[in-house]
Formats: C-alpha cells, sequence, structure tokens
C-alpha cells in the first residue's frame, strides 16, 4: 500500500511528464486514498471476544410437538472460569458454563433462532461433540448433519454421539473433575482407545461411512445414570444407522467384536475363565485386517485377521500362569473369546441387515467390477456372507512377575 | 482551479529562486596569496577572524639582534600549548646559529626554517589566505615570516578529547570492548592496528561549506570493488550542504532510498566490527566528530549479525541468531498478531486459551485493536523518556512505567492481562536487534492497521509489501535481501546459522569482492592434521 | 525493451514456474470432482500434456532470442496481424488474472471473513500486486527460491503431520472410471494449472542470452506435477469419497490434523501460503498485462500503465463469474477449451509460421 512516490517513473523528468505532482503531494495523496480505503473497508467481520457465545457441545432433541427439534448448546460462561473447578456440591456457586436452548422446525432454523435469544453470537469452530437423542436418530439425522458439515465454521473432527434418552439431559452432567461437560465427554472419548469398546466416531468418519452405499455407519451411544444424588453420563454401546436412521444397537461386546475386525481396537482387557480362576490379560496393540477372497463360483468369502499382543495383568488362579503350557493355553483360550465377540457381532449385524464392517466396501476395492454386479442385493448378500476367521494371539510377557504369590511359595 | 494554478506557479517560481541562490563556499573565492609583508598578513587575518577571540596572534622577532620578525598564529583551546612552546617558538629563539656573527643574518628561505629548525613532525606549507584559516581552524600553527609569501603550517593538534572506552551502543560478552571516540585519527588509527597491511587505504573528504568536516574513506585495496569506492565518493562530492555534523547526516545523503524505513548504510562503533566489514569487501566513511562510523554496501541480514558471534562457539552463535530472527518477527507481528487472533480469527486458539482470553476480557471498555493502541502507544513513550531522562530520574521511570502502568491499569479493568504480555514482549524483542528497531517501530504500526482491518489477511498482505519493498532495495549496487533474494548458496553459510569460522571460504558474493576466497580450508576441517599453507608453520 | 537482461537466475526461473503452479494446486477440486480417487495420477499425466506445451514455447524462445511473446507475434505475423495476437494474448492474460484474483478472494470471504464485501478484500489485493509489478518483477521472481521452500515445507509438514489419519483403502479401486473422464482430467490439469506458464514467456528474456529458458520451465513443470501429486493423494487418503464432496478438499483435510493437542488449526498455515502464492501468481500475470500493453501502445516504459492495469483487473474480477458455483461449473467444462485456445492453437499458429517462413526463405536461397 506504500508508494514509493520518490521515484518518477524511469526515464521521465518533470519537463517531459507535465501533470506529474511533486512528490510530496504525490505521498499525501496516496495516504489519504489508504485511509479512505481502510475505514471504508474495515471491520465488518469484527468480531469482539467478548461478544462471542463459545459453543462446546450441541445437542438436538425432538421438541415438544412433533416435526419440530428442540437444539441446546453448551456456552462458556468466560466470567465464572476465573473462579477455579467448582467445589462439589455447592449450588451457590455459579456454573461455568450455561445450557441454552432452542426449538424450532429443523436444526439449522433453531441455529438461526438463537439470535432472538441470547444477546452474544453463537460461535461454534469450538464445538467438541454433537449429541444426538435416540428418537431423532431413529428418524433420521442426515439433513441435520448437512447444516454442520456446509458450514464454514464448524470442523469436521467434531464427535458424534447418539444418547439413550434425552441428549439436552447429557450436557448437564455434574462431574469434579472438569469445569464444563463438553470437556469431560469430549476427553472421555479420546480416552476410549484404553478400552477398545466404543466407537470413536468423528463427523467425517460418520460422513465417509455414509457415501459409501453399503456400509452401515455407527456411532457410540451415552447415557445418564444416577450416583450419589449426582447425575454422570457413561458410553456404553453403539447405534448402527442404515440410510440416515437408526436401526438398531451393538452392546458393549459386540461393539469391540467390531473394533478387532475393522482393525481400530487397541488396548483392551480380557478376562479368561480358566479352571483354576480367572487370568486378566491386557492387550496393548491389535491388528486387523479384512480381505475379500473369490471362490471359483464367483461368490465371496471375507477373510479376517486380527492380531494381538499382550500381557498377563494379573493372575488370580494361584497356579504360575506364565510357564509355556499356559502360557499357550491362555492364547488359544483368548483367541477364542475374540472370536466369539466377532461372531456375536456379525451374528447380530447380520439380523439387522447392517454392514458395519464395511465389507461391502472392501469388495469394491478389490473386485470393483463384480461390485457392480451384486451391489443392488447387498443387503441379502449380507446375510449369506462367510468369513474365515484367522486370530492370532500373542502373549509377551507376564508383568513384573513371574509366578504368583501364593501361601508358602516360597519353600 | 485558479488558486491552485498560483500555488503552482509560486512553487515553481521559489525552486527556481532556490537553484540561483546556492550557497558558494568559500572554496569559490579567488584564493588569494598571501603577501611577503609580514603586516598586510597579520592585518588580513585579522580582519578575518574578527570577532574571534580565541584566535592567538603571537609575534616576535629571532636571529641576531631580533632581526627577523615572525608571528605565529594558532587558536587557543585547538592547539597543544607545551608543544607550541618547546617545538616552536623555543628552537626559533635559542638556535645557536643565529648567534654566529659571522653567519648570514637572515634566514634565505622559509624552508630553511622547515627543514633545520622547527622540530615538529607534521609540517606543510601553505600559500593562501584560505589554506592558512584552514589550519588555523584544524588546530594547526602558523609561521609568518617577514619577507616571505609562504607560511609554515605546524601540526599542533591537541583538545580535550574523550579516552576510548567502552561503547556504549554495543555491549559485548566476550571480545574487544574499544568503541570510537570523536577524533577522526584516532579513529582510524584503531582501524590501522586491526589491520596491518599498507593495502587499507584511508582517503580524505572534506565535506560542508561552512562545517568543513574531515571525512575519511577506508577500504582495502584488492578486495574492496572499485567500482563501489567510486560510487562513493561520487555520491559524497555530490553533498552540497554547508553542514555536516554527525554521521547520520552523511548516512541520509549518500543512502539509496531515503524514504525506505529500513537502513541501508550500516553504522557501528567499534573497531573490530568495521575491521571485519571491511575484510569482507566493504568501505567505511568516518567523519570527524562522531564516533559512529558508517558502513557501505549494508545487507539486510547484517541487522541480525554482531562481531561477538565470531568469538563465541558455532552452536551458541547460531542459536543466537536464530533467537534474533524470531524477536525480529515477534517485535514486528506481535501485536498485529494479537489483534487479528484476538478480533477475527479465534477459532485458530485453542479452546482453553480462548477460554481464559475471554475471561480477562470481560467487561473491557474498549476493542483488542484500540487498547493495543493505547498500551503501544504508552509504551513508546516510555521508551523515549527513559533514553532522554537524566540518569537519577530515569531509573524511577522504569519502575513507574513498568509496575504502576501496567499493573494497574490491568487491574482497574482498562487493558487485558494478556495485552500487556503482548507488549512487554514486543518491547523487550525489538531490543535484542537494535539496528532494525527504528524500522520494526514504523512497520509495526501499518501492520496493527492492518490486522485491526482485515484480520490475517491484512497482515499477510502486508508482511509481503514489506518482503517485496526489501526485496527491491539497493544498497550501493547490493541486493539488500542477499543470499535470500538472489538465492546465493554459499553465502548462507553467516546468515541464520553462524557456519564454523572454517568453512567460511568465500567473502559474501553480493558485495562484488575482487578477492573471493578467503580461506582454502578442507570441509570438515581437522585442527590435528597439517595443512599447507598455514602461516604458522615454522619454516 | 527496457528489461533488465541477465538479472534473474535460470534457477529462479524454475521455482518461480514452480510457485506459480502451487497456488492452483492448493486448490484442487476442479480435478478431484472429474477423475475421484485417481486424481492423483492424473498429476503426472497433466505433465505430459503440459510438456508438450512447454516444447512449443521453448522452440519460440529459442529461435527468437531475447524476445518476449508480444514481440514475438509482431514479428512473426508482422505490425497488423501480429498486434491483434497480441490483444488476443492480452485479452488471456487479463483474464487470467482476474479470474485468479476472485478466487482467492471467495477463498478469503467463504473461510476467512465472510462479512466483508468482495470488492475490499480484492482492492487491497490488486494494490500489493501493483506495488510489487512497480518495483520491479524481477525482485519478485528473485525472491521465489525463499518462497518455493516455503511452499514446499509447509506442504510437507501438513502431510508428515496428516499420515495418522491417512486410510490407505481409500485409494482403491484404482483407475475403474471410463476413459473419457481420464482424458478430461489430464486435458483438465494440463491446461489449467499447467499450462499458464505461456505467462512465464513473458519473463524469459530476463534469464539473458543463451539461456534455455524452455529447460527451465520444463524443471519447474516437473517439480510442480510431483507437489500436485502428493497433495492429491494425501487429500484422497484422508478425506476418501469426501475429497469429491467438498469445495476444497485440502483445506478441509489440514483443519483435520490433531497432534498431540497441540498442533492444531493449522489451516492457518495453508491460508497464509495460499494467499503469498496467488499474490506472486497475479503479480507475475499482471506484469504480463502491462509489458503487453506497453508493448501494444509503443510507450517507452512501462511503469505508468501498472496502475491502470491494476485497476483494470480489480473491475474485472468484480464480475467475471457471479457465484462460485459458476466459476466450479466453468472449471470442469469450459477453462480447458478456453485456455487451450490461447495456450495451444495460438503459439502453435506462430511456430507453424515461422517454420513456413524459414522453409521459404530456405527455398529462395
Amino acid at each position: 500500500m506504500k508508494k514509493n512516490a520518490s521515484k518518477a517513473p524511469a526515464g521521465k523528468t518533470k519537463q517531459e511528464c507535465p501533470g506529474a505532482l511533486n512528490p510530496v503531494r504525490r505521498a499525501v495523496a496516496a495516504l489519504l486514498c489508504a485511509l479512505m480505503i481502510l475505514s471504508l473497508s474495515s471491520c465488518w467481520s469484527r468480531r469482539e471476544l467478548n461478544t462471542l457465545a463459545i459453543v462446546l457441545a450441541t445437542a438436538v432433541d425432538e421438541g415438544k410437538e412433533s416435526g419440530e427439534l428442540k437444539v441446546t448448546t453448551q456456552i462458556v460462561s468466560p466470567g465464572e472460569i476465573k473462579s477455579g473447578p467448582s467445589s462439589s456440591g455447592s449450588s451457590a456457586s455459579k456454573k461455568a458454563y450455561a445450557n441454552i436452548d432452542n426449538t424450532d422446525k429443523s436444526v439449522i432454523s433453531a441455529l438461526d433462532g438463537f439470535t432472538h435469544i441470547t444477546n452474544r453470537k453463537m460461535y461454534f469452530s469450538h464445538n467438541r461433540i454433537l449429541i444426538f437423542s435416540r428418537e431423532v436418530a431413529q428418524k433420521g439425522i442426515l439433513e441435520d448433519l448437512d447444516a454442520f458439515t456446509r458450514n464454514y465454521e464448524t470442523r469436521m473432527n467434531v464427535y458424534l454421539l447418539i444418547s439413550k434418552d434425552k441428549a439436552a439431559d447429557i450436557l448437564d452432567e455434574e462431574i469434579e473433575l472438569e469445569q464444563m461437560p463438553a470437556n469431560h465427554i469430549a476427553e472421555m472419548l479420546e480416552a476410549q482407545h484404553s478400552n477398545s469398546e466404543t466407537a470413536i466416531i468423528t463427523l467425517l468418519d460418520f460422513d465417509i461411512a455414509f457415501l459409501s452405499g453399503s456400509t452401515a455407519p455407527v456411532a457410540p451411544m451415552i447415557e445418564m445414570y444416577e450416583i450419589d444424588g449426582k447425575k454422570k453420563a457413561r458410553l456404553e454401546g453403539t447405534a448402527v444407522f442404515k440410510q440416515g436412521k437408526m436401526i438398531g444397537e451393538l452392546n458393549v461386546a459386540q461393539t469391540r467384536g467390531l473394533m478387532w475386525a475393522t482393525g481400530k481396537a487397541e488396548r483392551a482387557t480380557i478376562t479368561i475363565d480358566t479352571k483354576d480362576g480367572k487370568v486378566d490379560l491386557l492387550i496393548i496393540h491389535a491388528k486387523g485386517s479384512m480381505k475379500p477372497v473369490k471362490a471359483e463360483d464367483g461368490t465371496f468369502r471375507i477373510r479376517l485377521k486380527v492380531y494381538a499382543e499382550g500381557d498377563i495383568e494379573s493372575n488370580e488362579t494361584g497356579k504360575d500362569m506364565s510357564s509355556v503350557e499356559n502360557t499357550e493355553m491362555l492364547q488359544e483360550q483368548v483367541e477364542e473369546f475374540i472370536r466369539a465377540e466377532i461372531e456375536s457381532t456379525l451374528k447380530h449385524a447380520k439380523t439387522l441387515s447392517a454392514d458395519v464392517f464395511g465389507f461391502g466396501e472392501a469388495i469394491r476395492r478389490d473386485y470393483p467390477k463384480d461390485w457392480e454386479k451384486i451391489k443392488e442385493n447387498w443387503d441379502s448378500e449380507f446375510s449369506g456372507l462367510k468369513t474365515d476367521m484367522e486370530i492370532d494371539v500373542k502373549i509377551a510377557s507376564s508383568g513384573e512377575m513371574g509366578k504368583p504369590v501364593v501361601q508358602g511359595g516360597a519353600e | 482551479m485558479s488558486y491552485i494554478e498560483k500555488l503552482l506557479l509560486r512553487m515553481k517560481i521559489q525552486s527556481e529562486k532556490a537553484e540561483e541562490e546556492d550557497w558558494d563556499g568559500e572554496a569559490e573565492k579567488d584564493p588569494q596569496k598571501l603577501s611577503k609583508s609580514l603586516e598586510t598578513n597579520i592585518n588580513a587575518i585579522k580582519k578575518e577572524f574578527e570577532d574571534c577571540c580565541d584566535l592567538v596572534i603571537r609575534e616576535f622577532s629571532f636571529g641576531k639582534e631580533g632581526c627577523i620578525k615572525a608571528a605565529l598564529i594558532f587558536i587557543d583551546g585547538l592547539t597543544n600549548q607545551p608543544l607550541i612552546n618547546d617545538n616552536i617558538v623555543k628552537p626559533l629563539m635559542y638556535d645557536s646559529r643565529f648567534f654566529r656573527s659571522d653567519e648570514t643574518s637572515g634566514v634565505s628561505d622559509i624552508e630553511e626554517l622547515r627543514d633545520r629548525l622547527i622540530s615538529v613532525g607534521d609540517l606543510k606549507t601553505d600559500q593562501t589566505y584560505h589554506e592558512l584559516s584552514q589550519a588555523c581552524l584544524s588546530g594547526d600553527a602558523v609561521l609568518l615570516v617577514e619577507g616571505f609569501d609562504k607560511a609554515l603550517d605546524i601540526s599542533a593538534k591537541g583538545w580535550e578529547k574523550r579516552a576510548v572506552t567502552e561503547p556504549v551502543t554495543e555491549m559485548v560478552v566476550r571480545g574487544p570492548r574499544e568503541g570510537f571516540i570523536e577524533n577522526l585519527r584516532t579513529n582510524t588509527a584503531m582501524i590501522r592496528r586491526k589491520v596491518k597491511s599498507p593495502a587499507l587505504k584511508i582517503r580524505p573528504v572534506k565535506i560542508g561549506d561552512r562545517t568543513n568536516t574531515q571525512v575519511n574513506i577506508v577500504y582495502i585495496e584488492g578486495i574492496a570493488d572499485p567500482a563501489l569506492i567510486a560510487e562513493i565518493e561520487r555520491r559524497l562530492s555530490n553533498i552540497d550542504t554547508d553542514a555536516i555534523l554527525s554521521a547520520g547526516n552523511i548516512e541520509q545523503y549518500i543512502e539509496d532510498s531515503p524514504n525506505s524505513p529500513f537502513q541501508t548504510v550500516r553504522y557501528s562503533e567499534k573497531p573490530d566490527t568495521i575491521a571485519g566489514k571491511l575484510m569482507e569487501g566493504r568501505a567505511a566513511i568516518l567523519v570527524d566528530g562522531t564516533p559512529f562510523v558508517l558502513c557501505v554496501p549494508m545487507l539486510f541480514i547484517e541487522n541480525f549479525q554482531a562481531s561477538e558471534d565470531y568469538a563465541v562457539r558455532t552452536s551458541y552463535a547460531t542459536s543466537v541468531r536464530i533467537l534474533r530472527v524470531c524477536a525480529f518477527f515477534i517485535s514486528l507481528f506481535g501485536p498485529a498478531l494479537y489483534i487479528a487472533l484476538v478480533t477475527y480469527h479465534q477459532e485458530l486458539l485453542p479452546t482453553t486459551l480462548l477460554i481464559t482470553m475471554a475471561a480477562s476480557s470481560e467487561g473491557l471498555p474498549f476493542p483488542a485493536a484500540l487498547e493495543t493502541t493505547i498500551m503501544l502507544i504508552s509504551f513508546e513513550i516510555l521508551k523515549e523518556a527513559g533514553v532522554r531522562m537524566p540518569r537519577p530520574i530515569g531509573q524511577a521511570i522504569s519502575i513507574v512505567g513498568a509496575l504502576v502502568m501496567g499493573e494497574a491499569a490491568v487491574q482497574a479493568g482498562l487493558v487485558g492481562a494478556p495485552i500487556v504480555i503482548v507488549v512487554a514482549l514486543t518491547a523487550v524483542s525489538s531490543f535484542a536487534v537494535t539496528f532494525v528497531s527504528d524500522a520494526v517501530s514504523i512497520l509495526k504500526w501499518l501492520l496493527v492497521v492492518l490486522a485491526a482491518t482485515m484480520g490475517s489477511y491484512g497482515i499477510t498482505l502486508g508482511a509481503l509489501a514489506i518482503v517485496i519493498h526489501l526485496a527491491s532495495l539497493r544498497s550501493f549496487g547490493a541486493d539488500y535481501l542477499a543470499p535470500f533474494a538472489p538465492f546465493q548458496q554459499d553465502d548462507l553459510k553467516d546468515t541464520v546459522i553462524r557456519a564454523p569460522l572454517w568453512a567460511m571460504r568465500t567473502r559474501p558474493r553480493a558485495l562484488h569482492p575482487q578477492d573471493l576466497k578467503r580461506q582454502s580450508f578442507e570441509i570438515p576441517f581437522d585442527p590435528t592434521v597439517a595443512h599447507k599453507g598455514g602461516q604458522g608453520e615454522k619454516k | 525493451m527496457k528489461l533488465e537482461k541477465g538479472s534473474i537466475s535460470g534457477r529462479a526461473l524454475i521455482f518461480a514456474v514452480f510457485c506459480f503452479m502451487q497456488g492452483t494446486m492448493l486448490r484442487s477440486a476442479f480435478i478431484v470432482v472429474v477423475t475421484k480417487n485417481d486424481s492423483w495420477a492424473m498429476a503426472f499425466t497433466g505433465l505430459l500434456g503440459s510438456l508438450l506445451l512447454t516444447a512449443i514455447y521453448a522452440a519460440l524462445l529459442r529461435r527468437f532470442q531475447e524476445k518476449n511473446l508480444f514481440e514475438i507475434n509482431e514479428l512473426v505475423f508482422g505490425p497488423v496481424v501480429g498486434k491483434v495476437f497480441s490483444v488476443l494474448y492480452l485479452f488471456f492474460f487479463l483474464s487470467l488474472a482476474a479470474l485468479n484474483t476472485h478466487d482467492i478472494g471467495d477463498f478469503v470471504v467463504g473461510y476467512m471473513m465472510q462479512e466483508t464485501p468482495l470488492a475490499a478484500i480484492i482492492l487491497l489485493f490488486v494494490l500489493i500486486c501493483v506495488y510489487a509489478v512497480r518495483k520491479g518483477i524481477a525482485n519478485i521472481v528473485r525472491l521465489s527460491t525463499v518462497l518455493c521452500i516455503i511452499a514446499m515445507s509447509a506442504v510437507l509438514i501438513n502431510t508428515v503431520l496428516m499420515l495418522n489419519e491417512i486410510q490407505p483403502g481409500f485409494i482403491k479401486p484404482l483407475f475403474q472410471l471410463p476413459l473419457g473422464k481420464y482424458v478430461q482430467g489430464t486435458i483438465t490439469v494440463a491446461a489449467l494449472p499447467m499450462g499458464e506458464v505461456l505467462a512465464f514467456t513473458m519473463i524469459a528474456p530476463m534469464l539473458g542470452k543463451n539461456k534455455k529458458a524452455g529447460k527451465m520451465m520444463a524443471y519447474g513443470l516437473v517439480l510442480a506435477a510431483v507437489f500436485l501429486g502428493i497433495v492429491l493423494l494425501r487429500d484422497i487418503l484422508v478425506l476418501g469419497p469426501m475429497a469429491g464432496v467438498f469445495r476444497l478438499p485440502s483445506y478441509e483435510s489440514v483443519r483435520y490434523v490433531k497432534l498431540a493437542g497441540i498442533l492444531t488449526r493449522m489451516e492457518s498455515l495453508y491460508a497464509v501460503v495460499l494467499i503469498i502464492l496467488y499474490v506472486f501468481k497475479v503479480s507475475i500475470l499482471l506484469y504480463a498485462c502491462v509489458l503487453g500493453l506497453a508493448q501494444l501502445v509503443n510507450f517507452k516504459s512501462y511503469q505508468p500503465l501498472t496502475l491502470i492495469c491494476g485497476a483494470l483487473v480489480f473491475f474485472y474480477s468484480l464480475f467475471v463469474y457471479k457465484s462460485v458455483m459458476e466459476h466450479a461449473d466453468w472449471g470442469a467444462t469450459v477453462a480447458p477449451i478456453f485456455s487451450l485456445t490461447f495456450e495451444l492453437v495460438l503459439p502453435s499458429a506462430a511456430l507453424v509460421a515461422v517454420s513456413i517462413k524459414k522453409t521459404i526463405r530456405l527455398r529462395e536461397t
């Protein structure tokens, strides 16, 4: 914007160029233009921090009348952040957040309707979780998701959750560790890697799963429970969708089976019932892959490979589980366990006729021409699909101890 | 319309008149020669130096029976009194030759005095009044003898000068602590002591019609580009003013882009810095009366180089260089980035940080841009006051400024705590790179304005405009952004990183040196292996 | 003319070509929509097509050392027809400049500052480009090495950070689309980002005598194609089928980066690099316009025309297309044909005319 006003155009002196202004005038003219441009163009998109309502979580419920949706947003109340984490139970201390809701015909009109209720503009860039209630999910959530995908403020790594009861109640969770339930739930989701019993789904994952014609998208489920008079939230189970509508659920064990099969399991704790007692194993790494195999008659079989590596976490049998035969026995039992979980998931998915694993996608990638033929009847194909499972478990160590501590064991 | 036309016409006439009235220096006047009569000369001098009470005219006579009349003219305060007494007056008065009766009764030529009697090292003959007055004003004593139309110009300079101390503007931890003083000859001597070679040439120039300031151009023949020296001389001779009071004045007359906020002429107060730059192929300009020495051409990267960097360890020097570059960026972009992030791009802040900042900006009356401006202005005032204040009060200012203004402003709810931190960090960073802090303090405002109106888009474009401007600057023929803009890989060794000394084999190409090679070690350097041509080898 | 001869080095030209292309590369939705998950291969097939174009330009430049495109036109076709051709080229460069300006304006308005009117953003942008041309385009081209390093590092850093989110299965199935789509993809890539190297025929004279401008342009194109391949591959692997849905797949995939909870929001880096690259590109296009206009009307110096051309580009860019959808549609269907007319048809006509003239002259002697 700064013009080098003192340099006359190359090769021209004042005599050749009669209309040229002298440098001071040019500088003044340039400055005036700059000031006008900047002041006229100024600050349309300016948002001061104290005019923003920072939304951390959004929940969508059914409204009182049919066809209406109630959108609840959890907004940070910055003034209360200064006081440290609220001590338990004191209702006199103000919360660091506020839940505001609005009811309207669709999600986007409800969001716009917030401007009638609050003095601040809703700011969605820090929205971390998106919760839909079960009723809304059963009616179909695709139209609602479109608004969130298209908007430039929202991000694709927002977590998707389905609540078993009312979604707005989840946002009222009372926890001592965090100041805001939204942060608590989002971080809880991120910590689910350690049990691999929850599918962690972002908006991007959901959309990708939906874009493929055959896969059934899934989303984790969350419910509220009460303990000592306090309401807390718990992640349990997975919701299965088909064509944007929720059609069924997977329980915890079935969810883990899904995780094993799709290779998303990371850490897990498995309890084996041996004839002498219980042994707990901690799986540290798990890998899974699925590969479609075409048989000679043109039908497909899916070969699932799961590899898991773990340690013995606790040994309640009193016997020495670190001996080689016992380790082998444990490995076999773990393999059986995993196989049973995956089969349970398969059976349930076939009942629901929902391809949660992504077998269709796998066939489409490797055998696109055959996929064209069978994709119309994928539902019936899926029910009859056979799988071969290869499960390989390795128990790497038995923790810090070899033999267990039993009475008289030192003698 | 007619008013504007009249205005234009008036300005045209004024500029034409100014050209006619150009002040003629005294050098334009006809140089008038001295006359043989002592009386005439003395009267002429008295008339010229009328009302100058510090001019001393000591008339005396020497020789057999005082037959030779002479006068000694000097300016009190500029001369070394003992030297005049012992080396000029005494030999003349007491020389035995004049008492031998059978010798000639006079002196045949003034040169004889010069050759035989005056026991002073530096001696010249003058022939015109102009030279005579210039000699007196430079601190010389002039000897006029009856019957000769030449005068002896005897160097007797001796005035109060500052002792050589540590330079105030450039502090070093490890390295020589000498700094230049206001005396030109002492300064050139200090450079001579660093480069003991006859190739170190010193060319004199006199600038300023009334101040007649001595200026010396120093360069090393065989390394510096002759075109550069010719260009410097040409620009210095183009200066047509009557007062040169400091090196900064000369800088503004000779620099390539007077309108640019960036310096294209480096100044320094330390002889080892200047000697190092001379060895790279630059030229130094020393001005009498100021301890700051100019050095051309200057590259942008020199803002981040200090002479101390070459004396410390490579890894440390590199980390300090990188730190300086980071400080430069912080001081330039700090406030602007803060405004842009807080006002336009809240999605770029991590959530927890955003919540904290939202918390601290609850209830504040001013928008972020305005509070930044207020804090920056207060800090600039504080800085200027701290420099100009007399020393006892200066301490109080810093305490008052930092604690009271910052703390109290936050407590009173006028500004938020983050902005105080940002401004403090900006200010401290600007002190880490002092050479470019002048430019930074102006450009900072441009970026603040752009950020307040256009967010980070404005900052990006503003930064681009600055980079484009830098890329188009030239400093006496060298590209300002070398070695980045015309990318010269070999010269990158001394920019953001400081390669080990044995790796810097060539001089910077941007300066067009004549002798490109500095040294010829193999990389990597192993001191335990013998190298051919090492100077420490015992023959 | 009054170009600074020998003022840029060959290496600067290579990197300048790379930076010129890189801006359009980062907005690569127009390829992904057509060829979906095989788009990364289009980068290389498009490179082959554009090398053909570069060969034509190199041949022209070699025959007329140190002359730029407009001068070549006049020498080959004579003053009258040459000026007609020059006007056509001028229109092309102006259109390109206007399209790119509106493009970056859309980006800023759409993703950064929604309420600001487009005109304000474009005005500031054009002013910076005018400033760059006034200060001498050679300076800007010399900055290209550093700019190239910055752009490459940005792409590589983003790619490395996204390795966590990559799902390798997305790249399959390979090459299943009908051949027509691949042809369309190749032509689009060859014409749209890569063919615009025509603008460098205006800058090539700055290289000085006996430097092979064509070779430098080819190297730059190869480099650009490699990075385009990397960017496309990365987007496809992260976004999968969503890559064809988003308007700016690169931007969305960069937004997805989340490393250790700290390195989030990397799209700011992406946006800054994009704006810088677009300034570079539009400056070079503006310089081509200004120089061409100066030669058309036989001005001795192009300096007074910079502001005028800048104003022209500003107003043209405001109405060059009505909406983003129209631009996307134009980019997919008409744009390759429009570009190829100027990039392929006109220069080959010039080359053919030169060869004909030479054979006629050979036959005469």
